[in-house]
């Protein structure tokens, strides 16, 4: 089954790790005949903070805000969002958060309704998540900080999605004293996960 | 003793503008003074730049202005307090923001060369976070609380492990119901006169 699968990636260096395993799974997700759209988001120059006028717009129509619509457009398409960034401070960078705080808007991922004041999600045609993410420190350091980006994700995100919708989360801890191996080890990992879904 | 507020929020509405005066008021009772940083109002640039990566991989210190702006409030802080509202049960991004680049090597942390991570902050002896679900009811709670409890233990990479968080955190009752908010706005402000 070819899936539409929207990438959304943050990393300022495009020589880095991070950027790498953007790059791979830009490849391995188009060799199957997958449709792909891009979010790079420092390459698009995408604005790291929800501004006063956005703000105020936030129970508004998505019309409202018309330089978002080809991202609003995007989330709308896709049926597998995949996150690559590194994790900074147990979280997503800045510009990522703001991705998932302006993109992710009233009329885009949810309704309000009016009766109950419950979010009423509309991303029903989002059926995977991947998260191929990098972190700093190890596992254990990660689980005693609470893992606050992966709570964004599998749980916030989530709950916008299709009620069946599955979330692989690919994590390199310590990465800053891994070696060559184990990086190449989670490449393949990637990869392997990757072509499975797709 | 000092005690810096990190504030943020797009447009203060009415009760971001009381949380924020509940938090310096009830500082100031502790005997503080208030260094109050106001990251929309300081239009802080939150995107970490790509020249600015390469610092945080040599542990460069930082060279831009606001860097080192913010690296002298925190360096005279004993408390350090955040106010801000949850959205999709995280910090907003202009807040994430300010720990990608004014908690950076040289400020936060120092690495030594043998890899390893000691504390820059450790004059730090309390984090304070001030916190409401919003907007409100939408999502899942519990996780929002545990969030901003774990919010001071990742921060104690950069204050060292005896310091002790405390979580203000206001849910869907008390933000939408007047009574409830301002009961838990004298509530916050009690407890944070105790913090010393």
């Amino acid at each position: 089954m070819t899936r539409r699968i929207l990438v959304v990636h943050a990393h300022p260096d495009p020589t880095s790790f991070s950027h790498g395993l953007f790059d791979l799974v830009i490849r391995v997700c188009g060799e199957v005949g997958n449709e792909i759209r891009v979010h790079d988001l420092y390459e698009s120059g995408f604005s790291p903070v929800v501004s006063a006028n956005e703000w105020s717009l936030r129970g508004a129509a998505p019309s409202t805000k018309p330089h978002l619509a080809s991202y609003f457009d995007d989330v709308a398409w896709c049926d597998t969002l995949v996150f690559v960034y590194p994790t900074w401070w147990s979280g997503q960078p800045a510009v990522l958060k703001a991705w998932i705080d302006r993109v992710l808007a009233n009329g885009v991922a949810w309704n309000l309704d009016e009766t109950t004041g419950q979010v009423m999600p509309t991303l029903r045609n989002v059926t995977r998540i991947v998260v191929v993410t990098t972190h700093g420190r190890s596992k254990s350091a990660n689980l005693l900080c609470g893992r606050a980006g992966r709570t964004v994700v599998v749980r916030s995100i989530r709950r916008l999605c299709s009620w069946r919708c599955r979330t692989h989360w690919l994590a390199l801890y310590s990465v800053d004293r891994s070696t060559r191996f184990e990086r190449d080890r989670f490449k393949q990992r990637v990869e392997r996960i990757l072509r499975r879904i797709s | 003793m000092t005690a810096l507020v990190v504030f943020t929020h797009p447009k203060p509405d009415r009760f971001a503008r009381e949380l924020l005066d509940v938090t310096v008021a009830g500082l100031s009772a502790a005997g503080h003074d208030v260094d109050v940083i106001d990251l929309y109002r300081d239009n802080f640039d939150a995107a970490m730049s790509p020249g600015e990566w390469r610092a945080y991989t040599t542990a460069e210190a930082p060279t831009s202005a606001d860097q080192q702006a913010y690296a002298r409030l925190l360096a005279r802080a004993e408390v350090l307090a955040f106010v801000f509202p949850m959205w999709w049960s995280g910090p907003p991004s202009m807040l994430k923001g300010f720990f990608d680049r004014a908690l950076v090597p040289g400020v936060a942390f120092r690495l030594a060369d043998n890899g390893r991570v000691s504390p820059g902050l450790r004059h730090i002896r309390r984090v304070v976070v001030v916190t409401a679900a919003e907007p409100p009811g939408h999502f899942p709670q519990r996780s929002t609380r545990q969030l901003s409890h774990s919010f001071g233990r990742s921060l104690r990479r950069a204050t060292g492990w005896r310091t002790r968080t405390l979580v203000c955190w206001a849910g869907p009752g008390e933000t939408s119901n007047s009574e409830k908010r301002q009961r838990f706005l004298a509530r916050t402000r009690d407890r944070l006169a105790g913090v010393r």
